[in-house]
């Protein structure tokens, strides 16, 4: 206690030096404990997601590939699957089987092109609204509402590809209908719409002025017995109202439309082998099963921790060896008023206390203080870090 | 009573390239209760060296001291430690306060070091008591660095009578002052030993001030010098 007294006050009076010499220690030890905060939960959501979500179908290339694709809607550069493959599959009886289209954003979120049946099968609830029931609808996960501070009743915009290509795809505006609950999982940052409104952003299917029954000379080049030829006037709807709807129409086979993967959302393994077991009849058909390839990602994702935290480890032993010479230049400095606490009765053990107590201070400060800002950018931006380490 | 008896000390630390040993002899001085003593003399003769004997912060290779019923020479380290912050008060020549503490702490800094110590309400109000009887009241809260070196002395000073010493041993505490401040701080001196009813030796370089003073040793004229150059035995 006595101890404690004058350490604190040293270090109270040399305040920038206790602070400098903590900054140093928190420097060397946050990423180390950041990491260790976050890992185990990035390791958590990546196996859930993973079970929940068992068996991957795509187009043949990489594995982890698809699999980030399917389960986070990451961008990949593989072809995409004919959305027959999946019809395939509901006609052998795989009604838990969902086709996902990704291959768009609104922004910065992906915009994910499905089903009614992936909300079902994954258990997602509405927070607000309901779900998308017509062409151009979209329902968008709990980050997009809170990110981008919409709400039911509001629109967002589907974002070109390429500005060099305005005839691949073109903007659509799209009518939130409906936010999700949050769930802690890819679905709170994606934007979801209906399969049919991807492919009118693919530009397979549009909307626009009936040029059969136009009067107006600049919309029609060529009127014939086998029909009318349009002139490039006619400029498809770039959003879908109750209006125009019924002048939305496709182009060609859907069978032959393009998706980007097909997911089974079945925990059950003799379905997981059966599906797989079809799929595999068909050569251009990859199938993986996410919980393997997932682990194939933990184990980079622990070898990238595990050099972080040798790099840290250098880093930090730079950090010791700087603070034990500032501690051995105090004792240095330090040496007269030991000498006169000694003279006025002091133990040479007290002013070993002494010393011992304030490095026991300023690192268990320093630990403090790492482990409350690690906890503070685990809880502000777990979400970044997650995506970071995702992305590497 | 201070009783010093075939008193032998001499540093060990010597080496070939150092000066000759230096060793101090003393067969026999005694100092009576509450007197004032004024030791005078060169460097490097040993007056502060027999301060620090005289305290218990070094040991004599041979001899005997002993401070009222107390033989200092036979006890132990913790023992003459525990001695020294209830009974010896010492004013250095550099006053050596604690930067970091203001100077109410620096002048209870005898009860933080020392466990044999014990503070309570008799302590406060002798805090009090003593800073007022030297006009530092106003300060206590203050950083000892923001006092002048007058000021700064009489902290010094509060800090050697908190425990209310038998003894007061003052090494040079007006070395670093100026003609007034110096003759200030021994009327203080003087005034507090008194009050307290402490001896008072006091180490100094200004035969001036050595008037107000019982008894005054002159470590050159009093103390022989051996054969042996760097000798000193102190003879009375």
């Amino acid at each position: 206690m006595r101890a404690w007294v004058l350490v604190f006050a040293h270090m109270a009076f040399h305040w920038r030096r206790t602070v400098i010499l903590v900054g140093c220690l928190v420097i060397g030890c946050l990423v180390p404990l950041v990491l260790s905060q976050v890992m185990p939960a990035v390791q958590r959501q990546l196996e859930r997601r993973a079970r929940e979500t068992p068996v991957v179908f795509g187009s043949q290339g990489g594995s982890l590939e698809l699999v980030l694709h399917a389960l986070y809607f990451r961008p990949s550069q593989a072809s995409p699957l004919k959305f027959g493959r999946w019809q395939a599959f509901q006609q052998a009886g795989f009604e838990r089987c969902v086709p996902l289209h990704v291959r768009f954003q609104a922004g910065d979120f992906p915009i994910v092109g499905t089903h009614l049946e992936y909300f079902s099968l994954r258990g997602r609830e509405l927070q607000h609204g309901e779900a998308f029931g017509r062409l151009g609808d979209c329902v968008i996960g709990s980050e997009v509402a809170r990110e981008l501070e919409l709400g039911v009743g509001d629109t967002l915009i589907s974002s070109p590809r390429s500005f060099l290509n305005i005839a691949a795809d073109y903007p659509l505006q799209l009518r939130i209908v409906g936010v999700l609950q949050p769930s802690s999982s890819a679905d709170d940052e994606a934007v979801f719409v209906d399969l049919k409104t991807t492919w009118v952003i693919e530009n397979l299917g549009h909307g626009h002025t009936e040029v059969a029954t136009s009067n107006d000379p600049n919309l029609v080049l060529e009127r014939s017995r086998e029909g009318t030829v349009a002139s490039a006037a006619v400029l498809p709807y770039t959003v879908v109202t109750d209006e125009n709807l019924a002048s939305f129409h496709f182009h060609g086979d859907m069978a032959d439309f393009p998706i980007t993967a097909i997911v089974l959302l079945d925990d059950r393994k003799r379905t997981q082998d059966l599906c797989a077991g079809l799929a595999l009849k068909q050569n251009d058909l990859q199938v993986v099963f996410a919980p393997d390839a997932i682990r194939e990602l933990l184990d980079v994702l622990l070898q990238v921790q595990n050099l972080l935290v040798a790099v840290s480890a250098f880093v930090g032993s730079a950090t010791v060896l700087l603070f034990a010479l500032v501690i051995g230049l105090s004792i240095q400095i330090r040496q007269q008023e030991m000498e006169t606490l000694f003279k006025l009765g002091a133990s040479r053990g007290l002013t070993m206390t002494m010393y011992g107590l304030e490095i026991f201070s300023i690192a268990a400060l320093a630990y403090l203080f790492a482990q409350l800002l690690s906890w503070l950018i685990a809880w502000l931006w777990s979400a970044e870090l997650y995506r970071w380490l995702l992305g590497l | 009573m201070i009783r010093i008896r075939d008193l032998v000390f001499r540093y060990q630390m010597a080496t070939a390239r150092m000066q000759p040993e230096f060793r101090l002899q003393i067969p026999a001085w005694d100092v009576p209760d509450s007197a004032r003593v004024a030791i005078v003399g060169p460097s490097g003769s040993g007056k502060t060296t027999l301060l620090h004997l005289l305290a218990g912060i070094m040991v004599p290779q041979s001899g005997q001291i002993e401070l009222g019923e107390v033989r200092v020479t036979e006890l132990s380290d913790a023992a003459r430690r525990d001695f020294r912050a209830a009974h010896v008060g010492l004013v250095f020549q550099r006053f050596e306060l604690i930067e970091y503490l203001n100077v109410a702490k620096n002048i209870l800094l005898p009860y933080t070091i020392n466990r044999s110590l014990r503070f309570d309400d008799s302590v406060r109000l002798r805090l009090e008591h003593l800073a007022a009887s030297v006009g530092l009241t106003h300060l206590l809260h203050r950083p000892v660095q923001r006092l002048s070196q007058g000021e700064q002395q009489r902290v010094a000073i509060c800090r050697a009578l908190i425990t209310q010493p038998k003894w007061l041993l003052a090494d040079e505490p007006t070395g670093n002052l100026d003609p007034e401040n110096k003759r200030r701080i021994v009327d203080l001196l003087h005034q507090q030993a008194e009050v307290s009813r402490a001896t008072l030796i006091m180490v100094t370089h200004d035969v001036s001030l050595t008037a107000s003073f019982s008894h005054t040793v002159d470590f050159q004229a009093w103390c022989g010098r051996s054969e042996e150059a760097g000798q000193t035995e102190v003879r009375q």
